[in-house]
């Protein structure tokens, strides 16, 4: 079985793509997923629950949601009511 | 149902960096935890954007303040792999040897405190003073303790002029260590307070994806100094240390076994090191695209991937060890008794400010900046 690194989301400007790495016998493999603005996806946190802090923290910075990954509406990184989504949009 | 929901955290005696825990209690027996992060949260990801290549890797060695330099490490390498370039092998030996010292300081300092969590003073104390050589060693050729700033792009900033002295302090610490050890091995106190506490099984530990240490404790071996070999450690002999139990007595013996191997590696750095000059810091092409890079720090895999475009950083992506080895944390607390809480939490080594935190220290001056007084004042 693969292990998942990590999953990483980046704000496209026309939606966000979401890299997930993985790591197959010391080589670094990866898998992209493009989804529009507050759109959602499959949680992967069936096979690997490691995977539900990745997915509770792209919840968090970029509002997409996770069917089926379990606490995706607990705060982790932000204040309670903090409804910025900090990494969506350009740096000024 | 539990009885008690009991708070551990943000601030607690226990702990030294703040995270709050919500330990779900029956009786004394943990039934649940429910972690929240981001107490210490800089928002260091969102620094990086739009940031110039050199700067950031100062930024990047700024995450933590234990395991500096497997983050300078871990950015070096993404950069240069999107720049096709190899430093040459006096620098690969010489960014080696230097995080294996990172290793050998944080090793010893994660000791002192573990044993400082079941108030085992003295060996706290010994750990530290040997921490010291280690230190004295960074001080002397980068001239800092902790942020060194030694890498550059495709080098390093400064040569080693005197290898006896480094081996000397090495080798130095070897006997305490050794003696600790046998200490902690047969002490019986010790193993009442870290055997069987906070298990995790080798199944688990596939399923949780760990790193580092506490997945070698339970018998995985994902070592990327040996899966993934960068700089010198493809041409560098040592062992990973495995053990089977995946408690908190594994987790120690396998962080003290490898201050063990980390000498070994440091020796074979300064014997096979080639007497070449380091090549001076110049650029002859710039990233472009998207890259990673990851090394084994003392916590386990450091994970950098960055997206550049006109030699200027647009995304940034860090997962530290203590981010991939967190969600395991409930798994080793369920059953447990709530005063075996403070030594499975120190038995991961975390590093909370590794993802969340930036302080800025110049001169004899310490101070916290926001991110636009950061960028104002040190990447202008």
């Amino acid at each position: 079985m693969k292990r998942l690194i990590t999953i990483a989301g980046i704000d496209e400007g026309k939606g966000v793509r979401l890299v997930y790495f993985y790591d197959s016998n010391g080589k670094v493999t990866t898998t992209d997923t493009r989804l529009p603005y507050n759109g959602s996806t499959e949680s992967i946190s069936p096979d690997y629950p490691s995977a539900e802090f990745y997915e509770r923290e792209i919840h968090d910075f970029f509002g997409i949601t996770f069917t089926g990954c379990p606490n995706i509406n607990k705060r982790l990184f932000k204040a309670e009511g903090d409804k910025k989504k900090p990494f969506l949009g350009a740096r000024k | 149902m539990s009885d008690y929901l009991v708070p551990f955290g943000p601030q607690h005696p226990a702990i030294k960096e703040p995270i709050s825990l919500r330990l779900k209690l029956s009786g004394s027996t943990v039934e649940g935890v429910d972690a929240q992060l981001g107490y210490i949260h800089r928002g260091v990801e969102k620094i990086f954007e739009r940031e110039n290549i050199n700067n950031a890797l100062y930024l990047a060695e700024r995450i933590c303040g234990i395991c500096s330099y497997a983050h300078a490490s871990a950015y070096t390498r993404a950069m240069e792999s999107m720049m096709h370039i190899r430093a040459p092998p006096r620098v690969q030996y010489l960014r080696t040897m230097f995080a294996e010292l990172e290793r050998l300081h944080s090793h010893l300092l994660w000791a002192g405190f573990m044993c400082h969590e079941i108030g085992f003073e003295t060996l706290f104390q010994l750990f530290w003073r040997e921490r010291e050589q280690i230190l004295d060693v960074f001080e002397r050729y980068t001239g800092n303790r902790v942020h060194h700033s030694y890498n550059k792009l495709g080098t390093v900033r400064y040569d080693i002029e005197d290898e006896d002295y480094i081996r000397e302090q090495v080798h130095s610490i070897l006997p305490t260590v050794k003696s600790l050890r046998s200490e902690i091995k047969g002490n019986g106190v010790v193993a009442a307070r870290f055997k069987k506490v906070g298990p995790v099984t080798h199944k688990q530990a596939i399923e949780y994806c760990l790193v580092g240490p506490p997945a070698r404790a339970c018998g995985v071996k994902n070592d990327i100094r040996k899966l993934d070999p960068y700089e010198a450690y493809g041409k560098t002999k040592f062992k990973q240390p495995i053990y089977k139990s995946g408690d908190s007595y594994a987790r120690t013996m396998v962080r003290l076994d490898e201050i063990f191997e980390s000498v070994k590696i440091i020796d074979q750095c300064l014997r096979d090191m080639p007497a070449t000059k380091v090549p001076k810091h110049s650029l002859k092409a710039l990233p472009q695209g998207e890259g990673y890079g990851r090394v084994e720090a003392p916590r386990g895999e450091n994970f950098h991937y960055y997206i550049v475009k006109d030699s200027k950083i647009t995304r940034a992506k860090i997962r530290p060890p203590t981010l991939a080895v967190f969600p395991a944390l409930e798994t080793m607390m369920l059953g447990a008794h709530v005063g075996d809480v403070p030594v499975i939490v120190a038995s991961i080594d975390p590093c909370i400010g590794c993802m969340e935190r930036i302080t800025v220290t110049k001169g004899r001056r310490t101070e916290t900046l926001t991110e636009q007084e950061f960028r104002r004042k040190y990447c202008g």
